[in-house]
């Protein structure tokens, strides 16, 4: 994997899915506090987070600090798996379940993905190295 | 070498080092920030305690006043409902300016998803003084048209279900900081339509004409005490007793005063911590690196260029460290907002822009004044040293 490349994607997926999730992937809307809302609320400042982390981790020079912020990558995207857990709506249909849960889901899988496959070619490359 | 590219070298290489320093002014950043924010926030609730209603006084059943203070201050959705046969006795005494009423609906919630019902406040659009400082289309409103407050997610033009019957979205009113940014605002025509159909006889008995509040606005020079006596007196035979706005958002107040002292100085004691950790640190790493300017200043670079390089670098880490603050507290206030309001229980408004910027320079003047401070000191000793007692090794 270029040097690169995990940082844009994981930053090109966390910021996509934050703006998703709040326009065109939106949950159940209404007047009423509804569980899903709190839900994607959460999930978009995990997803922030993950962007400031990969936007930061572009700028770092040493491998230990790459490897560092591809970890935490790595934990906000679990992290992100478990957002859902805060609550959706009862009934499968409504737009929380079709759109808004299904995006936090697959946005958690591919920031595992990408800071998994950003790791395994660093190891790689130092196993090459040596 | 230029100064940027030295400063990003320097910072590289001592990570340590640059690493505390970015963290103090990270911490000191998201005290100063954050808590300001959300100070300022709670504030800019309060604030609108008045403004919001535009009443001096209220007159509500004595038994739900507890309920309407709630549903006033804390937006918790409630059901009340008295005759309003006193609202033409009201308006006549000497001393009131107007009177409105309002009538507050409670939907069913939906058990499947979601936290509470819908809170529907009914007002009459001629009378009314309150809800037309949001709005000016408060005034026009008629038959199935509502407004909308800012919480939920509907726009202009949408429509909504509310018991039965289909209403038009006609604006969407500003945020005013309580759980009255979720309440849905409907004509008074429409909820009499409402509480006298026959489909919800069993929740408002088929009774039309009737009230949960009534708002009232004083002539400005006369006695709040007085006039609450004589109304009072007017319409104790329907069990409505009337309540100075100011009297019952002072608890209110001084608990959103308490808060803001406390996040305050627990702010305070961050920064003082701060401060002197950025001092030690700065002075101490001079002490390091004190071979360094001697070296430079003996090698003929003049002592003006050694003080901007060593400033540009706590100037980087400075600016960095603000910037990571300010974001992290971006991102977790602004996306939880709602959720902050609603758990709070009290008043809570996003301050303005212009609040924000104002807010975020002074918390970067403070930054840059903790860190002229630790440098200073430090730059006098450069300043007056010989350079070859610079580079003296020190024991």
């Amino acid at each position: 994997m270029k040097k690169y490349t995990s940082t844009i994607l994981s930053a090109a997926v966390s910021l996509f899915s934050a703006v998703a999730i709040n326009t065109f992937l939106h949950p159940c809307a209404g007047m009423m506090k509804m569980k899903c809302d709190t839900t994607a609320h959460v999930a978009t400042v995990v997803l922030a987070l993950a962007a400031v982390i990969s936007i930061v981790s572009f700028f770092l020079k040493t491998n230990a600090a790459k490897h560092v912020f591809n970890i935490i990558s790595g934990a906000l995207g679990i992290a992100l798996l478990f957002v859902p857990l805060l609550g959706a709506c009862g009934m499968a249909d409504m737009r929380c379940n079709v759109y808004t849960m299904p995006a936090i889901r697959i946005a958690g899988t591919a920031l595992i993905l990408i800071a998994a496959a950003a790791e395994a070619f660093a190891l790689r490359k130092r196993a090459t190295a040596a | 070498m230029n100064t940027l590219k030295y400063v990003l070298q320097v910072i590289s290489r001592s990570r340590f080092r640059s690493t505390i320093i970015f963290l103090l002014f990270f911490v000191t950043t998201v005290c100063l920030f954050g808590t300001g924010l959300f100070t300022g926030n709670l504030k800019s609730g309060s604030q609108k305690l008045y403004g919001r209603t535009y009443a001096d006084m209220i007159a509500v059943p004595e038994e739900y006043l507890d309920s309407a203070k709630d549903m006033l201050f804390k937006g918790k959705t409630c059901s009340i409902m008295f005759r309003g046969d006193a609202l033409s006795d009201i308006g006549s005494i000497s001393g009131v300016q107007a009177v409105s009423p309002q009538l507050y609906l409670e939907t069913l919630e939906l058990s499947c998803c979601s936290d509470g019902g819908i809170q529907v406040v009914a007002f009459d659009p001629d009378t009314d003084f309150a809800v037309s400082q949001w709005t000016d289309s408060a005034k026009e409103l008629s038959g199935y048209q509502a407004l909308a407050g800012s919480g939920g997610s509907l726009r202009k033009g949408d429509t909504i279900m509310l018991f039965d019957r289909e209403f038009t979205v006609t604006d969407v009113l500003e945020e005013t900081g309580m759980g009255y940014d979720n309440s849905i605002f409907i004509p008074y025509d429409a909820a009499d339509e409402i509480t006298s159909s026959d489909k919800y006889e069993f929740m408002f008995g088929k009774k039309s004409g009737l009230v949960s509040m009534l708002l009232i606005r004083k002539l400005p020079e006369t006695d709040i005490n007085d006039l609450s006596q004589r109304i009072t007196e007017v319409i104790s035979e329907s069990g409505a007793k009337v309540y100075p706005i100011d009297d019952l958002a002072s608890d209110l107040r001084s608990h959103i005063d308490f808060m803001a002292k406390m996040t305050g100085i627990v702010s305070g004691f961050a920064v003082v911590i701060a401060a002197v950790a950025l001092f030690a640190m700065v002075t101490l790493s001079f002490h390091q690196r004190r071979r360094v300017a001697g070296s430079m200043i003996s090698a003929g670079c003049p002592r003006g260029k050694v003080l901007r390089l060593f400033l540009s670098e706590y100037l980087t880490l400075f600016a960095a460290g603000a910037a990571a603050g300010i974001v992290l507290v971006c991102i977790f206030l602004l996306p939880l907002h709602e959720e902050l309001k609603s758990a709070l229980d009290m008043p809570y408004k996003l301050i303005s822009p212009a609040g924000a910027v104002s807010l975020a320079a002074r918390t970067l003047g403070i930054d840059l004044a903790m860190l002229a401070a630790a440098v200073s000191f430090t730059f006098a000793g450069i300043l007056r040293t010989e350079p070859a007692l610079l580079m003296e090794e020190q024991v």
